[in-house]
């Protein structure tokens, strides 16, 4: 009879298993590797509080011409004291905790206490220049990154690499934040999913259509009246945008399953990438930090394997990787229990 | 630290949970379709080949009265935002259609505010309307084809009082 401990493991495991996808799951612990992936993600952390303190400054000007302006605030919650502050000393206030916060985090970033400073301000910020009657999200993916470091142990790199549960916390809160930001992906993509589900059912053209990329493009030349340099070929071509429309789809709806399969984070990354590229090129929008977000947190994933192996990264797809399961694999070496192609960072996660 | 290693673990779903909840209760129940700062990432999600677009078009500038309703975005010259292609004027008309549409005059009139001062300044005088179109995207891109337009307002605004 299955113990009660054993049957709470088991949809747990079960869920991992979905995750993970088929190639995971030997079971046998990576700890030698999990000090160099420390090492790796207590860089790429470091790195981001240095690009905060760039992102501070240049986010000034912003917030000095909006406190300076006549416009009436919008406000949204975390700056509704302004209304009472006032709009140019509000602006002024928050202008200068955010380069105090930005400073602090550079040099003291592994005190928690800083990175709540750094992440309270990146809200203060965020929430001001969009308390002007409309939203745009260039930021937000940058200010949850800095709410999910807050979880980050305390210490300087050396303490908190000193004991096997201190690497293990880091990495585990470290590979939390690129669920996180996979999450938003996933997100956007089951809206589109769905929404194309829907319009095909009810037999009208939506997001699965051939022409849909070519709506989308010319529905928002049509909204700023711009002109992005590739939209007119794919307007005019509209056979040639479906399988990239349909890529872009399947790379968004599955992101989220990517967090468990380590091989596919540099190749996930380099298209979530390539597709902030594309929305430049085909719809004259830029996204600035998310272009640096998948870059720091999936192309240089600390729990991507030093050697990729093509094999096992069309074997790790999700949804479509047991098409590549008859694939042979690379020669195993050191024996049962020993696979050098097990993904590196699998047990780490 | 073993304990907060296990608190960590125990950290992952329970974020990506709440989080998915916040972020998709706002964007459904909220006037401003989202908790901020839980976006719930739904963008380009709806294509079709009927769409509406609520468009701030001007009639006049510093008294002078324009041939025909020019886009906002088509005069660059005159406003910042045009220049730089600013998509906060076609969110903010969005959001005043939609507070028309609803009947909170209130609403209007605040975001009226914000448009006026902080997208149409630069000028002295300037006279506006707000149009919805419908139209079908690639015949619009193609030869400025629309199906129907509804105007919801014309609006002064003078600064030389």
């Amino acid at each position: 009879m299955m113990s009660g401990f054993a049957s709470r493991l088991r949809p747990v495991r079960a869920c991992r298993r979905i995750l993970q996808g088929a190639q995971a799951g030997h079971g046998f612990p990576r700890y030698a590797a999990h000090q160099e992936m420390y090492s790796a993600a207590f860089w790429i952390v470091r790195f981001y509080y240095i690009v905060n303190l760039f992102l501070v400054y240049r986010q000034l000007a912003t917030i000095r011409s909006l406190g300076l302006s006549d416009s009436p605030l919008d406000p949204l919650w975390p700056v509704v004291w302004i209304e009472w502050l006032g709009l140019e000393p509000g602006s002024l206030l928050i202008l200068h905790v955010s380069t105090f916060a930005g400073f602090l985090g550079v040099f003291f970033w592994h005190l928690r206490w800083v990175r709540v400073v750094v992440v309270l301000t990146q809200l203060l910020v965020a929430a001001f220049a969009n308390s002007f009657g409309a939203v745009n999200h260039g930021y937000h993916e940058w200010l949850w990154l800095g709410a999910c470091f807050v979880f980050l142990p305390n210490g300087r790199k050396d303490e908190i690499g000193a004991t096997r549960a201190g690497r293990m916390t880091f990495l585990t809160v470290f590979s939390m934040t690129q669920g996180l930001i996979l999450l938003f992906y996933s997100l956007s993509g089951v809206y589109k999913v769905l929404a194309a589900a829907v319009a095909l059912n009810l037999g009208k053209v939506g997001g699965f259509a051939p022409e849909a990329m070519a709506l989308t493009l010319a529905n928002r030349m049509s909204q700023t009246d711009s002109t992005a340099i590739w939209a007119p070929f794919i307007i005019e071509n509209h056979w040639l945008g479906w399988p990239l429309y349909l890529g872009l789809y399947f790379i968004e709806f599955v992101a989220l399953f990517v967090l468990l399969r380590p091989a596919l984070h540099r190749l996930w990354g380099l298209m979530l990438v390539a597709f902030h590229f594309g929305t430049f090129f085909f719809m004259a929008i830029t996204f600035e930090t998310h272009v640096l977000i998948a870059t720091m947190l999936f192309i240089f994933s600390p729990f991507a394997p030093a050697r990729p192996d093509w094999r096992v990264m069309l074997r790790q797809i999700p949804m479509v990787g047991f098409l590549f399961a008859a694939l042979p694999a690379k020669r195993r070496v050191g024996g049962p229990g020993g696979d050098k192609q097990m993904p590196a960072g699998a047990e780490a996660q | 630290m073993l304990t907060r290693y296990k608190t960590a673990q125990r950290l992952v779903p329970a974020l990506f949970i709440v989080y998915s909840c916040v972020a998709v209760a706002g964007g459904h129940w909220t006037p401003k379709r989202e908790i901020f700062p839980f976006f719930n990432w739904s963008l380009f999600t709806t294509v079709s080949d009927r769409r509406s677009l609520c468009e701030v078009e001007i009639l006049a500038l510093d008294g002078v009265r324009l041939e025909a309703p020019t886009r906002f975005y088509d005069l660059p010259q005159r406003f910042a935002a045009a220049q730089q292609r600013s998509i906060n004027v076609v969110k903010l008309a969005l959001s005043m259609a939609k507070a028309h549409k609803a009947g909170d005059r209130e609403r209007f009139e605040a975001l009226r505010g914000v448009l006026e001062s902080a997208y149409l300044g630069g000028v002295e005088q300037v006279t506006y309307r707000l149009v919805v179109y419908r139209y079908n995207p690639i015949e619009r891109w193609r030869d400025g084809t629309v199906q129907s337009a509804e105007v919801l307002g014309e609006f002064t605004v003078d600064r030389t009082r």
